[in-house]
């Protein structure tokens, strides 16, 4: 499998503050990529850069070899965001959001709703498609979030802390979920605080911190080079790479 | 142009739905319409009623608040967080901008044909040998305030302070152009005074169309009033920035 998607020395300021500092790194194909770092690390400009949201001051993204900047419809066609925010309109049906974001990606008739009934089944809510969200617990509206950003088959979906603040159940769904989206082939790329997660789903991590890459290897290998160093599983790995010390105020 | 389309469709719904939408644009113009018609009927005659003036200075008036509610749509998606699905598909620039446009004037417009036609029957103003000019004057009135609203509204991110800063000469504008209390002189200093309001061109093209059946003022407004829109909407596009767009906070704000 090759790269589906590289970075090379991406950089972004704020206020003349660096918050990415020319880092490189590669999404293979297949992969589910586990992205982490504390907060105010750098991790969602790096995606919102790389989602083409925010604009970078240096770097290049190239999708499939190809400058995303020349095949850009194309990348925004092949790519999918679980944003960390319910981004949703509350004020129409379940039926209707999916329906909506998955329009824009030029699908129509027959195939869109096909499409937006798979996705909806597969996140559990076609029994609540006629549902406003406004009605909705929290983890029927992290579910909705998701419905919305695969229903037009991504094939590199990144996805942003998607189960904040939701219950154990709806955790459990989204995570068998993911496993089963990439099992048909979505390349995924998952940022989340949530380590247990992390470990449990994704074969290569990427640990940000400072706005730079601080290690970035196969799960079994990161768990191999620390064990000598007497980190049981990855949070003991990751305090010793971040420390311990608070990052309020960081993001 | 699908997308535009779908994206118009669900704009065009949501903003059916906006109880704030509605009430600023049909229910505001009616109160203000008969609250105002009836104060004042004692000082008019029987043939040009207060109704008939506020009637029609009241519509131009409400079309310009429009800016306000423009302004609003062009940061609603960044409140609703929806902004961020909108700027990472497949989408352009433009049509974020059109979609909220279009679908701002085509809803106001509605409101407008509905405020008239009560306004007409309910009160008799002899407007149906001009309602299509006068009605056409007011679509394009609402596209080209929409378009400096929207302008504003996607550049900046405090919804707040837009609605203030808009606030004053909209309402400004409105006192020249005789919306709230008729203003006439005889003095040409004075009188240039008013003319510096675009309100005041807008009430007297209808005023000497209607009243007058005199329709050159009128069509001079609406090109007027077309070129302002369309330059404000090539500048929304333009100066579209999608910082600027997704980010934004309302305080209050509960979707």
């Amino acid at each position: 499998m090759g790269s589906l998607l590289e970075v090379k020395a991406l950089t972004k300021a704020y206020d003349g503050k660096q918050v990415v500092r020319g880092i490189n790194f590669s999404v293979q194909e297949g992969e589910i990529l586990g992205y982490i770092g504390p907060n105010g690390a750098g991790k969602s400009t790096t995606i919102k850069m790389i989602i083409d949201v925010e604009k970078k001051d240096n770097g290049e993204i190239f999708y499939c070899g190809e400058k995303i900047g020349n095949i850009m419809k194309v990348y925004k066609k092949a790519i999918g965001v679980v944003p960390q925010e319910i981004a949703i309109y509350e004020d129409i049906s379940a039926y209707d959001n999916v329906k909506f974001f998955c329009s824009l990606y030029g699908h129509k008739g027959d195939d869109l709703k096909e499409r937006v009934k798979e996705a909806l089944e597969f996140t559990g809510l076609w029994e609540h498609r006629k549902g406003l969200p406004a009605k909705f617990s929290g983890g029927m509206k992290r579910r909705l979030n998701i419905a919305c950003s695969i229903a037009h088959s991504p094939k590199l979906l990144f996805m942003d802390e998607p189960t904040a603040g939701i219950d154990p159940q709806s955790r459990k769904h989204i995570m068998e979920s993911i496993k089963i989206l990439n099992a048909r082939g979505t390349t995924i790329v998952y940022v989340s605080h949530y380590m247990e997660e992390i470990e449990a789903l994704c074969n290569r991590i990427i640990i940000m911190d400072h706005g730079e890459i601080i290690e970035d290897m196969e799960k079994s290998q990161l768990k191999l080079k620390f064990e000598k160093l007497g980190c049981k599983n990855l949070e003991d790995i990751f305090l010793r790479l971040t420390g311990t010390a608070l990052r309020d105020g960081e993001e | 142009m699908p997308i535009l389309s779908r994206m118009l469709y669900y704009d065009i719904k949501r903003r059916v739905k906006d109880g704030f939408f509605i009430g600023y644009n049909l229910i505001f113009p009616l109160v203000m319409i008969f609250l105002l018609g009836y104060l004042t009927s004692e000082s008019y005659g029987t043939e040009f009623t207060g109704y008939h003036y506020y009637t029609v200075v009241m519509l131009p008036f409400c079309v310009a608040m429009a800016m306000i509610t423009a302004a609003y749509a062009g940061k609603e998606d960044a409140y609703r967080k929806t902004a961020l699905r909108l700027l990472f598909s497949p989408v352009t620039k433009a049509q974020i901008v059109l979609a909220k446009l279009l679908s701002c004037t085509i809803v106001i417009s509605l409101c407008n044909i509905m405020v008239l036609s009560s306004a007409s029957l309910i009160i008799r103003l002899p407007i149906w040998g001009a309602f299509f000019p006068v009605i056409l004057l007011l679509t394009i009135e609402t596209f080209a305030t929409c378009a400096i609203g929207l302008f504003i509204g996607l550049g900046m991110k405090n919804f707040i302070i837009v609605k203030n800063i808009l606030n004053i000469p909209i309402c400004a504008g409105g006192i020249l152009a005789g919306s709230f209390y008729p203003i006439g002189t005889l003095n040409p200093k004075l009188n240039t005074v008013l003319h510096l309001s675009p309100l005041t061109w807008i009430n007297k093209s209808i005023f000497l169309y209607v009243f007058d059946h005199a329709p050159s003022l009128l069509w001079k407004t609406a090109g007027i009033c077309l070129a302002v829109g369309i330059i404000f909407t090539g500048l929304a596009v333009k100066f579209f920035k999608r910082e600027e767009y997704s980010h934004g906070d309302l305080p209050g704000f509960d979707q």
